[in-house]
């Protein structure tokens, strides 16, 4: 285990990576702190770069810019309102009051703090996660990945969105679009429309680069806003009081610290969920819960730890059962299969060079995200100013040469348009993008999945319930669906009573 | 949105339907097990049950209002918007014979042009941005972006 970790100290001791690292820290902080701009965008965009790397700096890149990316959406969040990512939306108005009350300075230095905590909280849980659950993993059959790909796409449809309905359409669209191609059993091509470039499938990269690229410059242009509100910060030190706040509600860290490892954890939610369901939790035991959405510091500290707590636990499922827990992670799972990378429990003892790296890479971003961060705060105001009106069109631009580079052919520009412009049709009318995302990739695995279980069970459903852990994993699965049903039924009780 | 969500419901139910009699005429497996068209199938009546469920809760609330698309937003982003709707298409139909560069340098223009950057400072930034890019993807990250009309220059 040791030659492990030294061998992979030493190949993350490289200058290329080193270097990768330094320019994934600038351009997580940056893409975080531009309103609109998301990490998922960010790391869609960062996809040809991966193709070029070598496995250990592109992953190192990856899990720098999603750290530094998710503390940065905070900037704009305290300073003008508007969250850089959705992960700092639970938190925004508070933040945002605080500054407001003169405090901008060391809110943000609170966030910096509470992100690095909970960034080292999630790598270590994923440290000791990945290979206890890998173990385990192991023994998994078809049943349990069946199980695990369905409550990861249930959770997306059903507890991540706004409207269950509208998570469920956007879920089937996904699947959907992963059944277009070739299909593995019989060489059949399904829904081709006789067109080759579809023989291959769907390609999911120019999809992702046109669900969360393209339909977010668009969204952006059809908001118009070029220029942001200018905010200033005060002046005076941060780090000391800012680590003052953080102990102070220490408890609150560590308990925002382990929903979001919950969370993280808990295939399809997100960063954002664990942020949302942090805040309730911290809203519900708190002493002033009145102070909550004013400018409570107490919840800016425990929201802050649970996103960037949950975002390394999210790559435990993702590495270990190749089941993400968002578009970030499921974006991961498209370039690990791009590096010839299968996630699995395998991984762990295929690439134990790969995985060791990622691991100290969480655990040096973290610790970079101290420096950096407050850096980063110091040139918030500049940050701000970028014009929006000249960075759109570049963003376009490598939107395109990024869904070409993939295959070199023009017809996933298209393919990134289309999926542009219904990301675009579909959020304005309420439908959640994220799901299709993680369909479009969880679907192989479901289809498969289930069709060698039919096929093992000889079509009696009541073997899939026949294992301890597809039990479970069954049970939770059904749970997620009827919840939902809840609110509903109670409506109709209390119809009837009335 | 509810008028919208009474189209799209509807446009779901019926995609699914058609994804689901297509999916019936795939082959299955020999012995009889079920082939490459029993998931699809699945997903067939998926999207009809939601899709159902989409128009019929705007159906239940009521939810008439017609608004046009987009409709919230300034009638000149909107155009904007289609501009940029349009520069993607441009690029696909015309990449092959221009080439990158011209391509990307009268995209990058137009649009900072017609989003308010001084032409001035749209023609050194296109030219200056895509040049950086070109050099950025092209020499560095060998992707072969389609040279066009500067073949004998690139």
């Amino acid at each position: 285990m040791l030659d492990i970790i030294l061998q992979s100290l030493a190949s993350l001791a490289d200058p290329t990576v080193i270097a990768v690292i330094l320019l994934a820290t600038f351009y997580g902080l940056f893409i975080g702190a531009i309103p609109g701009l998301t990490v998922t965008m960010a790391v869609a965009l960062f996809v040809p770069f991966a193709f070029f790397l070598d496995p250990v700096p592109a992953l190192a890149a990856i899990v720098t810019l999603q750290a530094m990316g998710i503390f940065a959406g905070d900037i704009p969040g305290a300073l003008i309102r508007m969250p850089g990512t959705p992960a700092s939306a639970a938190y925004t108005d508070d933040s945002y009051a605080l500054s407001q009350q003169g405090q901008a300075r060391l809110v943000l230095g609170v966030d910096v703090i509470a992100s690095a905590l909970g960034g080292l909280m999630g790598a270590i849980a994923l440290i000791v996660g990945a290979s206890a659950l890998a173990e385990f993993a192991l023994t998994f059959s078809s049943y349990e990945f069946f199980w695990l790909a369905l409550l990861g796409l249930s959770t997306t449809a059903f507890i991540a969105t706004a409207s269950p309905i509208k998570g469920l359409v956007a879920v089937a669209l996904g699947l959907f679009l992963s059944t277009v191609g070739i299909d593995i059993t019989l060489g059949f091509q399904r829904f081709t429309f006789g067109n080759p470039n579809l023989l291959g499938g769907i390609s999911f990269i120019p999809a992702m680069i046109g669900l969360f690229g393209v339909s977010e410059v668009l969204r952006i242009v059809l908001r118009g806003q070029m220029h942001l509100a200018y905010a200033k910060l005060e002046k005076g030190a941060s780090f000391l009081p800012a680590i003052g706040a953080v102990w102070r509600y220490r408890l609150n860290a560590l308990r925002g610290g382990i929903v979001g490892l919950i969370t993280g954890v808990l295939p399809g939610a997100g960063a954002d969920i664990g942020a949302w369901l942090a805040y309730g939790v911290s809203k519900r035991f708190s002493k002033e819960p009145e102070k909550y959405g004013r400018g409570s510091m107490e919840v800016v500290v425990e929201a802050g730890v649970a996103n960037n707590s949950d975002l390394a636990a999210e790559w435990i499922p993702t590495l270990v059962f190749g089941i993400p827990g968002d578009a970030f992670t499921a974006v991961v799972i498209g370039i690990l299969m791009l590096k010839g990378l299968r996630p699995g429990p395998a991984i762990l003892h295929d690439y134990t060079n790969v995985l060791v790296a990622i691991y100290v890479t969480f655990i040096l971003a973290n610790l970079l995200m101290v420096p950096f961060g407050f850096a980063a705060i110091r040139a918030s105001s500049h940050l701000l100013r970028v014009p929006r009106n000249v960075l759109m069109p570049i963003i376009l631009l490598m939107c395109i040469v990024g869904a070409y580079a993939i295959n070199n052919d023009v017809f996933d520009v298209g393919l990134m348009l289309v999926m542009g412009l219904l990301g675009v049709l579909l959020e304005a009318n309420g439908f959640p993008v994220a799901p299709i995302v993680l369909a479009l990739v969880l679907g192989p695995l479901l289809e498969q999945s289930f069709m060698i279980s039919l096929i093992k069970s000889e079509g009696d459903l009541t073997l899939f319930f026949s294992r301890p852990v597809a039990t479970i994993l069954g049970t939770l699965t059904l749970v997620v669906w009827v919840l939902p049903l809840v609110p509903l039924a109670k409506k109709l009780i209390a119809a009837r009573q009335v | 949105m509810g008028t919208w969500d009474v189209l799209l419901g509807s446009i779901i139910a019926i995609a699914g339907a058609y994804i689901f009699l297509e999916a019936r005429t795939f082959p299955n497996l020999a012995g009889g097990y079920p082939g490459p068209g029993l998931f699809p199938q699945l997903l067939g009546v998926l999207f009809v049950l939601s899709g159902l469920g989409v128009a019929g809760n705007a159906v239940v609330k009521r939810a008439w209002a017609w608004k046009p698309p987009l409709s919230d937003y300034p009638s000149r982003e909107k155009i904007n918007a289609l501009l940029v709707v349009m520069a993607v298409i441009f690029y696909i139909l015309l990449v092959d014979t221009l080439g990158f560069i011209p391509m990307a340098i009268i995209v990058l223009i137009a649009l900072m042009f017609r989003t308010g950057v001084s032409l001035r400072w749209s023609i050194v930034l296109g030219i200056g941005l895509t040049l950086a890019i070109y050099i950025l993807f092209n020499r560095i990250l060998h992707v072969p972006l389609p040279s066009g009309i500067l073949k004998y220059w690139l």
